[in-house]
């Protein structure tokens, strides 16, 4: 190849057709050198330093929503055109377009607000979503798991926001883990003594998980706001409460508090996973022990918390429980669509809920997905045909 | 007998046709082969790594929902896929409504995930960062060649069909935009 000009020269030495070496290259177009090895060079370190990578997580997030979003596309139980009765006036049909275009809309907003945080302006969404999710459930079992797994979530993105270094934005996010938690502890206490040892359990356990995550942020505590500051040390009081009361009843009917934090599956087993039991312990840290003791109760002694940072979440944990909030979705926007409950999508959320049974959010999904009841109108439009 | 980008072609046309059958095999493939791409491109365009995640899932979902509108020509899926791309860009900076199209972020942010030893990820992030900020300098079509090739791993070919030009234009914008790059890092005194 003849080869004149400097870009040509270039051109083929990018190519390299031949397979010289970078030396042999240089050496073939002398006159040139300076240039070429400043411009191969600059190729080089471009070609090395520009491509980025997605990290795992959330690659496999995206991943994860892609694929749902090719299987609820697929043609499922009844189709478009039999629930648009042929002889519609043409207006009523672009309505009810619209109202399908606006539905695949919000589904597709809801599955990118699932995996947000605190951070991302879609956060208000997944809480608002994860409020109606709860409040299918009818009895009072049901709210409780489903109120404390919420307040485990949180605990979650609470400790991914400080692992980021953002806890400063994550108010909301304490705010929510607080406002589960009440309503989950208010509706435990009106069960009958005795009658709910896995709820006993789940309480106990998760008291626990709360104030190893809160007593976590110790190093970042003093830059918070001083109102940021101020829940965190009442939230830390409640839990102390929480995990006397929680104590008491396990130890009355004889349960191994150590082997219930073991036992501890899922999102809170994460939450546990740096020790399994909180005494006999190390001695808290002066602060960690001045935040559990502030404005508590002179009746109620804090359990001393962990001094040890929580280790390392999987990085599968949250992103796990997205998923698994993705997969429920999904299900009801078929069932809602009129779709078979015999399809993959509807399969896929029934699988989940029977590989993790008895979590706070498994029940949740099983008691919405048994209903086989229409979701809020705030995720999806019901399209309703217009009698002939 | 077809040369080795005839038969990469012709494998990838027949797995774009599989994922415009509904197979998830086919889409989960090209997803595999094109994520980092796109998400390299659209981190350089926005300049930040949040907003780069965003987007990239918003270009996959869109290049799912127009799946079935695709027709094979010219360079083929990747150029279509890198259309999406650039359009999602440009929806996402005008909806962020920042003056700088290339905001320069601490390259040590995104490159703290790729678990290289604390000198080379220095050396890495000094670079990037130096790069990047040479790459903002340039005309924006320099700019666009640049990326597409070396984020985007994109041929000629690909960018010309990308950017409505021969690959000849592309191949001098190419050419142009490295001498560029070479004087303006020249200029700060910096060596690549």
């Amino acid at each position: 190849m003849e080869v004149t000009t400097p870009e040509e020269i270039f051109r083929y030495c990018l190519e390299n057709p031949d397979n010289f070496s970078h030396e042999q290259l240089l050496a073939k177009f002398p006159q040139h050198r300076a240039e070429l090895e400043t411009s191969l060079l600059l190729d080089r370190r471009l070609a090395e330093s520009l491509p980025q990578r997605l990290t795992p997580s959330t690659h496999d997030s995206i991943k994860r929503r892609l694929m749902l979003a090719a299987e609820v596309g697929k043609p499922v139980g009844v189709p478009l055109r039999l629930i648009i009765p042929k002889r519609q006036p043409a207006w009523t049909r672009r309505i009810a377009w619209a109202a399908a275009t606006l539905a695949i809309a919000v589904g597709s907003l809801w599955l990118l607000a699932a995996r947000s945080l605190p951070d991302n302006p879609l956060y208000g969404i997944k809480l608002a979503t994860e409020d109606l999710l709860v409040s299918a459930s009818s009895e009072a079992a049901g709210l409780v798991r489903g109120h404390i797994g919420l307040a485990n979530t949180r605990l979650v993105d609470l400790r991914t926001m400080n692992e980021e270094g953002k806890l400063g934005q994550a108010e909301a996010s304490l705010s929510n883990y607080g406002r589960h938690l009440q309503s989950g502890v208010s509706t435990w206490r009106t069960l009958q003594s005795g009658a709910h040892l896995d709820l006993d359990k789940l309480l106990y356990a998760s008291s626990v998980a709360g104030k190893r995550t809160l007593g976590g942020f110790d190093d970042v505590v003093q830059s918070l706001p001083e109102p940021f500051q101020a829940t965190i040390t009442q939230t830390l009081a409640d839990l102390g409460t929480l995990t006397d009361e929680s104590t008491q009843k396990l130890q009355a009917a004889g349960v191994n508090l150590d082997q219930t934090l073991r036992e501890a599956g899922g999102e809170l087993g994460s939450l546990l996973a740096v020790e399994t039991a909180p005494s006999p312990s190390p001695a808290p840290t002066p602060r960690a022990t001045a935040l559990a003791n502030t404005a508590v109760p002179s009746t109620i002694v804090a359990t001393p918390l962990s001094t040890s940072t929580p280790a390392a979440t999987s990085s599968a944990s949250p992103n796990a429980e997205a998923a698994r909030l993705d997969v429920l979705y999904s299900a009801q926007t078929v069932i809602a669509n009129g779709g078979s409950v015999e399809t993959p999508v509807v399969a896929a959320a029934e699988t989940v809920i029977a590989d993790i049974p008895g979590t706070p959010l498994a029940q949740a999904q099983q008691t919405v997905i048994s209903a086989r009841s229409t979701v809020s109108p705030i995720i999806l439009v019901t399209i309703t045909p217009t009698p002939p | 007998m077809l040369t080795l980008a005839q038969q990469d072609d012709k494998s990838e046309l027949e797995l774009v046709e599989s994922a415009r059958g509904g197979d998830s095999q086919a889409i989960s493939t090209l997803y595999e082969s094109y994520s980092h791409r796109v998400y390299s491109y659209v981190y350089l365009r926005v300049g930040n790594r949040a907003d780069a995640e965003d987007v990239t899932g918003q270009v996959f979902l869109k290049v799912l929902e127009k799946l079935p509108d695709f027709r094979w020509q010219g360079a083929g899926f990747a150029a279509w896929l890198f259309r999406i791309a650039h359009n999602q860009t440009i929806d996402a900076l005008r909806k962020r409504s920042r003056v700088s199209e290339y905001p320069i972020e601490a390259g040590g942010d995104l490159l703290a995930m790729d678990g290289s030893d604390p000198q080379r990820h220095a050396e890495r992030s000094d670079a990037l960062a130096h790069l990047r900020e040479a790459v903002s300098r340039l005309s924006d079509l320099q700019a666009q060649v640049i990326i597409l090739k070396y984020a985007g791993e994109l041929s000629n070919r690909e960018v010309a069909e990308i950017m409505s030009r021969t690959s000849n234009a592309v191949s001098s914008l190419h050419y142009e935009a490295i001498k560029n790059l070479g004087k303006i890092l020249s200029e700060k005194g910096y060596t690549p």
